[in-house]
Parts: C-alpha cells; sequence; structure tokens
C-alpha cells in the first residue's frame, strides 16, 4: 500500500491551547482508516485540517508526496479530498439531482439532462434515491448517500466522514457500511470519525486514537481489541494535576427530588429514565448524541418532551410538563447551559443586570419595577460570592474571560434559588484556575443540600465531582455507578458498548 | 380501558403511556447480586414468614408450623395449627402470634390463647402480617375482604381496595381499624417514635396512619411492597416481593382484558406478578428488565424480582438488595434482622438467606 495522504507534525493552537499536537498521520489508497478519541480529543479538528476548513498553526501536508497548503474546502475538493459532516450541507428546498451538481451547472442547463445524468450517476453507485426527490423529504441515511455521491462525482479520492453513523438507523447503518465496502473497491480512501467502537473495528482497516490533542496509538485494526482501544483513548496524563485526586466518600442521596420515566425526544432520547437526589452530585457521562443534554433540557422546561409517548417527568411525586423554562425556574429547577454564549447572558449587558434579569424571571410580575440600588446590591453579592474577577460590576459580560462569564451563568441561575441546578459542561473553554473554583462551587451547592446534575464530556471531570455517576448512551441511561466503584475503564465501556 | 370518556382523552390528548411508566431502579435502589449470591441459610417448601425473638431466636412459618430456625439451618417445630400459617409474630414475652388467613391466634403463658376473628363487626380474610408494637400491642393487616391469602394476585387484577390496618391491644383484647380502604395492606410497622406505617402493595407506597390519615411515607416504589422488619441503628427493611412492569401496568388499564384473561386463563399463565417463574413456557414474558453490556434486553422476563430496601428513618432509602431475574432467590416476603446478619425469606425459591451485612454494605451504602 503506498500513502495517499500524509500529516507531519500538524499542530493547530486556538489561543493558547493547542487542539492538536505534532500529530503525524497516514492515509493508504484504498484505505478504511478510523479515528477514535474522546470528545476534545482533535478528531473533528484533524479532519478539518486535511479537509480544508481549518488551517493549521505547524506542520506539513503531503497529497501523493506533494507538500500542500489548504486554505479552503473548495481547494481540498479540487485535490479531491471531500468531507461528509455530521450535519449534511445539501440545500434542502432542492432536488437529489440540483444538489448534487450544484455549482457545476452547464451554461444551458435542463432540469431532464439534470436529472438523467443523476439517475445514471446514482445507479452506476448502486444508491437507490430518486433524482427528483426533494433532500428535505430524505431520510438521514439517504441524505448521507447524496452527500457521498457528490463527493464521487466531484472525484474524490480521500472521503472524511464525521459521526456519519451517529443519526442513523441500524438499517441504514447496514447500508452505509455497504457504500464504504463500495467505494473502497473504487479505490477511494476513507477517513472514518466514529463514537462506537464496534463500527471502527468492523469496518475499518487500520485505526489510529487521539487523545488531549496528540496521537496515542495507530496500529492495524486486526491487532486490536476494545480493551486496547479505552486504554489508548482514556489513559490519563494531562489531566493527572488537576484530576488527580479520587472521593474516598460519597454524599448519601437525600429526596428524590426529579423521576424520568421513559421521556422520549424524537430520535435523540429513547425510553430514558433516571432520578436525581437532594444533597448530591449526580454527574452524566455520554459521548456527544447520546441524549444527555436534551433530557435534561426537558426537564428544565428548555425544550419538550414528545406530546404522545413521552413518557412522564415528576418533580417529587407531582407529575410536571414545562413549556416554558420560566415554569420550572419557579419549582426549582436551573439549566446552566453549555453554549453560554447563546444561551447563557445577554453579552453586553453589565453583570448586575444579568443577574438581576433572571431574579426578574423567578418573580414575575411583582419585580416589574427595577430598583437600581436592589440591582447593583444584587450583583455585588453575587460577583463577591462566586468570586467574578471584574473591574466592576457595571462591566459587560463581553468582556470577562471565559472562566467569570461562566460565573455569571452560574449566579444567574442561583440567583433564583434553586433546589434542582443542571450544570452542562460546566468548565467548557474555561481556564484551568477558573476549573477548580466553579467546582468548589458545585460542591458546596451538594453540601448545602441542593440536587446538582453536573453534564460532562469530560471524564475526568464528572469522576472527580460526582457522588453517583449516570452513563448516558444512545439516547438512555445504560448504567450507574457510585463515585466509589467507578473506573475510567469501566464508564467509558458502558458509554460505547 | 376504565370508560368511555378516558378513552376518548387517551385518544385526543395521549397519555396512556404516562400511566405505564414505571419508576426505575436507580440510587439506593441500584440492582445488585447480593441476595442471589447469598448462601442459603435453611431451605424448606412453604416458607411464609419469619421473626426473630427478643431473646435472638429465628423463628419461620412454614405451611402449617412455626418452626425455630436452628444455627445449623435445620427446624425444630414449637407450634402446630389446623391451618397453614399466613403470617408471625412473636411478642416481647417470647409468645407466638400467628395468623392462619382469616384469624389471628395469640398463644400467652399467663393469658392462654387469645383468637382474633373479627374486628368492627368485619370478619378477617387475609391476615397477611403481624407486627409487635414497642407499647406491646399488635399491628394486623388484613390484606383483602374479599380475596383469601392465597388469592392475592385476583385482588391485584381486580384492584381491590379493601385493605385494612389493625391493632390488637393485649391488655384491652380489643382491636380497632386504624385504617380501611388500603389497596392491599401487606405489612405493618411501628418506630421508636410512635409512628405506624402501613405498606399498600397495589399503590406501591408506604404509608404514616396517624389517627384518622394517612399520608404517603414513600411512593413510587418500582415493586409490589411486602413485610418490615426493623433495622439496627434506627429505620427499617421493607421487603418487595415482585417488581413492578410496564405489561402488568398496562394490562391494570384494559378492564376488558383483564375480566377475560382472568376467566378464561389459567391462573398460573395470568400476565401478574409471581413469587417465583420459569416453570412453565407458557407462562408470559414481559417488559425488559436485564441489562447486559449495558444492553436493557426487551425480552427478558422481569418478574419475581424480588428486593429488601434498607430505609432510614426520615424514610429515605439508604441502600437496596435484590435477587436477580435471572437467579432463583425470587419473591421476597419478608426480612428479619439479628445483629448484622440479615435473613431474607424468598418464598418463590422456599428458602432462607443469611446476608452478613458488614460485608456487603460497604459496596451499597450510597
Amino acid at each position: 500500500m503506498n500513502a495517499i495522504l500524509e500529516l507531519r507534525q500538524v499542530t493547530k493552537i486556538y489561543g493558547r491551547v493547542a487542539a492538536v499536537e505534532s500529530i503525524d498521520f497516514t492515509l493508504f489508497r484504498g484505505e478504511v482508516h478510523a479515528l477514535l478519541g474522546e470528545n476534545g480529543a482533535g478528531k473533528s479538528t484533524l479532519t478539518k485540517i486535511i479537509a480544508g476548513v481549518v488551517i493549521p498553526t505547524s506542520g506539513t501536508l503531503l497529497l501523493e508526496g506533494r507538500k500542500i497548503h489548504l486554505k479552503t474546502p473548495s481547494e481540498a475538493l479540487d485535490l479531491g479530498i471531500a468531507m461528509v459532516f455530521q450535519e449534511t450541507s445539501l440545500v434542502q428546498s432542492m432536488t437529489v439531482a440540483q444538489n448534487l451538481f450544484l455549482g457545476h451547472e452547464k451554461f444551458f442547463n435542463r432540469m431532464r439532462g439534470v436529472n438523467i445524468a443523476a439517475q445514471q450517476f446514482m445507479q452506476s453507485l448502486s444508491f437507490a434515491v430518486a433524482p427528483t426527490a426533494l433532500v428535505a423529504s430524505l431520510g438521514a441515511a439517504q441524505k448521507q448517500m447524496v452527500e457521498i455521491a457528490r463527493a464521487v462525482l466531484l472525484n474524490a479520492r480521500i472521503i472524511v466522514f464525521d459521526e456519519p453513523t451517529a443519526t442513523l438507523t441500524p438499517e441504514e447503518k447496514r447500508h452505509f457500511f455497504y457504500l464504504v465496502k463500495t467505494l473502497k473497491e473504487r479505490g477511494v480512501s476513507i477517513i472514518f470519525i466514529s463514537h462506537a467502537l464496534e463500527e471502527a473495528l468492523t469496518i475499518s482497516d487500520r485505526i489510529t486514537v487521539l487523545r488531549d490533542g496528540k496521537h496515542r496509538l495507530t496500529e492495524l485494526t486486526s491487532d486490536l481489541d476494545r480493551h486496547k482501544i479505552i486504554q489508548a483513548m482514556v489513559g490519563r496524563d494531562l489531566s493527572e494535576e488537576l484530576y488527580g485526586s479520587r472521593k474516598k466518600s460519597v454524599r448519601p442521596p437525600g429526596k428524590l427530588v426529579i423521576s424520568v420515566q421513559n421521556l422520549r425526544v424524537g430520535t435523540l432520547v429513547k425510553n430514558n429514565s433516571l432520578s436525581i437526589f437532594a444533597g448530591q452530585i449526580t454527574g452524566v457521562f455520554g459521548l456527544v448524541g447520546s441524549g444527555r443534554t436534551e433530557t435534561f433540557k426537558v426537564v428544565a422546561g428548555v425544550i419538550k418532551r414528545n406530546y404522545k409517548h413521552g413518557g412522564k417527568v415528576l418533580l417529587g411525586e407531582t407529575p410536571v410538563r414545562y413549556r416554558v423554562p420560566a415554569r420550572a425556574i419557579r419549582d426549582g429547577i436551573v439549566y446552566i447551559t453549555e453554549d453560554r454564549k447563546v444561551e447563557g447572558f445577554f453579552e453586553t449587558m453589565s453583570i448586575n443586570y444579568n443577574i438581576f434579569v433572571s431574579k426578574i424571571v423567578k418573580a414575575g410580575m411583582t419585580k416589574f419595577w427595577l430598583r437600581k440600588h436592589e440591582i447593583d446590591a444584587s450583583g455585588e453579592r453575587w460577583i463577591k460570592y462566586l468570586n467574578i474577577r471584574a473591574v466592576s460590576k457595571n462591566m459587560r459580560v463581553i468582556e470577562l474571560s471565559g472562566g467569570n462569564q461562566q460565573k455569571v451563568v452560574i449566579a444567574k441561575s442561583l440567583v433564583q434559588d434553586p433546589d434542582l441546578i443542571i450544570f452542562d459542561e460546566p468548565t467548557r473553554g474555561v481556564d484551568v484556575g477558573a476549573i477548580t473554583e466553579i467546582h468548589q462551587i458545585i460542591n458546596r451547592l451538594a453540601d448545602e443540600g441542593k440536587a446538582v446534575v453536573v453534564i460532562s464530556s469530560y471524564l475526568p471531570e464528572v469522576l472527580l465531582l460526582s457522588d453517583r455517576l449516570l452513563v448516558a448512551r444512545q439516547g438512555k441511561i445504560v448504567e450507574e455507578f457510585s463515585s466509589l466503584e467507578v473506573t475510567e475503564e469501566k464508564v467509558m465501556y458502558a458509554a460505547v458498548h | 380501558m376504565a370508560n368511555p370518556i378516558s378513552r376518548l382523552k387517551m385518544v385526543i390528548f395521549g397519555g396512556r403511556d404516562e400511566r405505564l411508566s414505571i419508576p426505575i431502579m436507580d440510587g439506593a435502589l441500584k440492582p445488585n447480586n447480593v441476595i442471589e449470591e447469598a448462601p442459603v441459610f435453611a431451605l424448606r417448601p412453604g416458607l411464609e414468614d419469619i421473626s426473630v425473638s427478643p431473646d435472638g431466636e429465628l423463628y419461620a412459618a412454614c405451611g402449617d408450623g412455626v418452626y425455630r430456625v436452628l444455627p445449623d439451618g435445620t427446624f425444630a417445630e414449637r407450634a402446630k395449627y389446623d391451618r397453614d400459617v399466613t403470617a408471625l409474630a412473636v411478642l416481647a414475652d417470647g409468645a407466638l402470634a400467628v395468623a392462619l388467613g382469616n384469624a389471628v391466634v395469640i398463644d400467652t403463658a399467663h393469658a392462654g390463647r387469645q383468637i382474633i376473628e373479627r374486628c368492627d363487626g368485619r370478619k378477617l380474610t387475609a391476615v397477611n402480617a403481624l407486627h409487635a408494637t414497642p407499647n406491646g400491642s399488635l399491628l394486623i393487616t388484613d390484606g383483602s375482604a374479599t380475596r383469601p391469602y392465597p388469592q392475592w394476585s385476583n385482588d391485584l387484577l381486580e384492584k381491590g381496595r379493601s385493605g385494612r390496618l389493625l391493632e390488637y391491644q393485649m391488655a384491652t383484647r380489643r382491636t380497632t381499624t386504624l385504617a380501611a380502604g388500603l389497596s392491599y395492606a401487606f405489612g405493618a410497622f411501628a418506630d421508636s417514635q410512635g409512628r405506624i406505617l402501613v405498606s399498600e402493595t397495589w399503590r406501591h407506597q408506604i404509608s404514616i396512619v396517624s389517627g384518622k390519615t394517612r399520608q404517603p411515607a414513600f411512593s413510587g416504589l418500582p415493586g409490589y411492597p411486602a413485610r418490615f422488619a426493623p433495622a439496627d441503628g434506627g429505620g427499617f427493611w421493607l421487603s418487595v416481593f415482585a417488581c413492578r412492569t410496564q405489561l402488568v401496568e398496562f394490562v391494570l388499564c384494559e378492564d376488558d382484558y383483564r375480566r377475560e384473561m382472568m376467566r378464561i386463563v389459567d391462573p398460573r399463565y395470568w400476565v401478574a406478578p409471581a413469587m417465583s417463574s420459569g416453570h412453565d413456557f407458557l407462562e408470559p414474558l414481559q417488559g425488559g428488565g436485564v441489562k447486559q453490556m449495558g444492553i436493557l434486553k426487551p425480552w427478558a422476563p422481569p418478574r419475581s424480582y424480588g428486593l429488601v430496601i434498607r430505609f432510614g428513618s426520615d424514610f429515605i432509602p439508604r441502600y437496596s438488595l435484590h435477587s436477580r431475574v435471572g437467579g432463583k432467590n425470587h419473591g421476597i416476603v419478608a426480612v428479619a434482622q439479628r445483629g448484622d446478619d440479615l435473613y431474607v425469606l424468598s418464598k418463590g425459591a422456599g428458602r432462607i438467606l443469611k446476608v452478613v451485612l458488614p460485608q456487603v454494605r460497604e459496596g451499597l451504602e450510597l
């Protein structure tokens, strides 16, 4: 086998954080190469570098031995490198044929000719998709077929799939594997990102594991087993300092605060059931797409569960169905978003106003008249309580660092005096110093008897914080561990099997 | 379904699935293999109830007799009756109180035999649990007014609500009704603070009875609660003889189906909880309950999944001991603590199991 693509010492640095660092990677002609790693391991960044979406900070890319400098995805496409994203980039309101030839239309374009060409091409790939069908009307697998067909039509020699099976049904997955096999036979090289080890072990020729942005392992699939891969995925080093200590005792559970029974949300959450107790931290771990966030967004009224067959959410013993978060907030449930910049705060508003806005949500119409001294006092109190480092309480939130912005988001929730606090990725994009402080805040809340949920994709973080740990996979909780018995291997095993 | 209006409401608004959802076993109720792996202490078909006397002897009701269970697991006869014993309690003076289905018999040394057959003008029908309180009275639960004790599953499928909690005062020989209209009373307990608890099996809850009022102490149990036992260090043990399944809940919603099933199907094959299962391929399989490699196996029959829950004095579960679907020690109906040892009665298997608490507690307490 000769190499079609080589990456040498590729590094990409965002701010002060290296997303990938000194990666060496080789892709052979006609090979299926699986790329594995935890969330945040650098898989997506690496593939985006290959597809020209991200420009590396340093390092070299060689295509068939020639040095290349990709600046845009279209440059990569011209060289035969295509990427199929998790969310397909097709135009929903156009037909399959129109999407296939989009950007490559002839001067005199006849729909009939386009449809016939598309039909012939799809048939040559054995793809059963009608060229006249609207893309919006297609299922996830069929959309992916169109995306793949487009890549092949553009003479792609390398196709990168980012989590291609995440949204597919088992039947569609089987079909997808067949497609991959067909492409391989045509001499196309494939890079395949997946969280499902089983899939990687089934269809790939070689497997590369990344961890914390660094290359950990590349071996023939036949030489690997699940255990070896998991070891390579979760092994610790960088996190040792921050997350090195482990729990020696756990808080006993208090009263049952929330019970979720057979919850369903679209195709993301499937019959999920769990309970949350007061006075302890419940960690929720799962890979992206495992339905963790959606479950708790339903609990907090941010999204709605299925109207029919949507299951049940009990607050104590009372069934609840929140249509807006304000109702949940009044019942003492707050959700601290994972996407603080979009959902967390008003970035051009000052800290104290941001905090006070949340207070108004809880108080309802009784706080119609705002009193400046009250706003200032509450801002000052929370800045002090959470140690928000700001020049003044009137500073705009956009001017704060990531860690302090996160503290403002936390303050906005705590000002509502909740009984259940759901932290979704509480330390994402937060500097190391602030991580420790946020962890202290979370622990303090549990010590005060609040029910605390911590959703995190970063395993050492949930292990450090949780008194009990729930593992989600494919839309439901599949395992529960006490912090005293849990190991990284056990959790990862439950999350991927 | 109950009536056309509720049927129409469900068609328009949905919601039956909400009624069918059952609480999950997580937190303190997280499954383990403790009961399944516990050594068999004593073995005898027909075991029904166990109790520890104040002097530390373990007694067992089995068939029509009451036996002292010796340290080597053998049985020494203590008393014999003309009917099967359905519940047992050892009083403070060592006297035996036994239930014989529709009567309670108390044999005391000083006052001879006392028999209770009626209370407030109503006959006892299905006495299934007795508990001697610290203040010297005897709590009696009469599960159903319509069905005798062996027909408990009929009472569930008929949605029986005729259970009673009674109190018998030894000194005055008076029996009073503490609570009536219970959805199958199957166990009572008086804690050190004088609070009286009763398990309402078909409502899957334990309630505090105070005067004429009844309040849930812990509701939403994932199974069918049965008898209580005091626990060392405060709190109590609660045995749960089978777990709820969505199929049984579904059948309980479907009145026509349920009536027809009871009419034409052999009771052994009813869609209902059972003390043991797996004897016949005609037994219905029920909704999933086994998790293997992180995957819920939907075809696994979860019935007869007995467990014992350790409650604190604040009525919050601390931890639980489980018997697994794939195992044998099913139908846990009674439990008794003696020092560090916990004796668990599996009615389905006809066994008394011994759990050494210090050995298992560390891994279970949250």
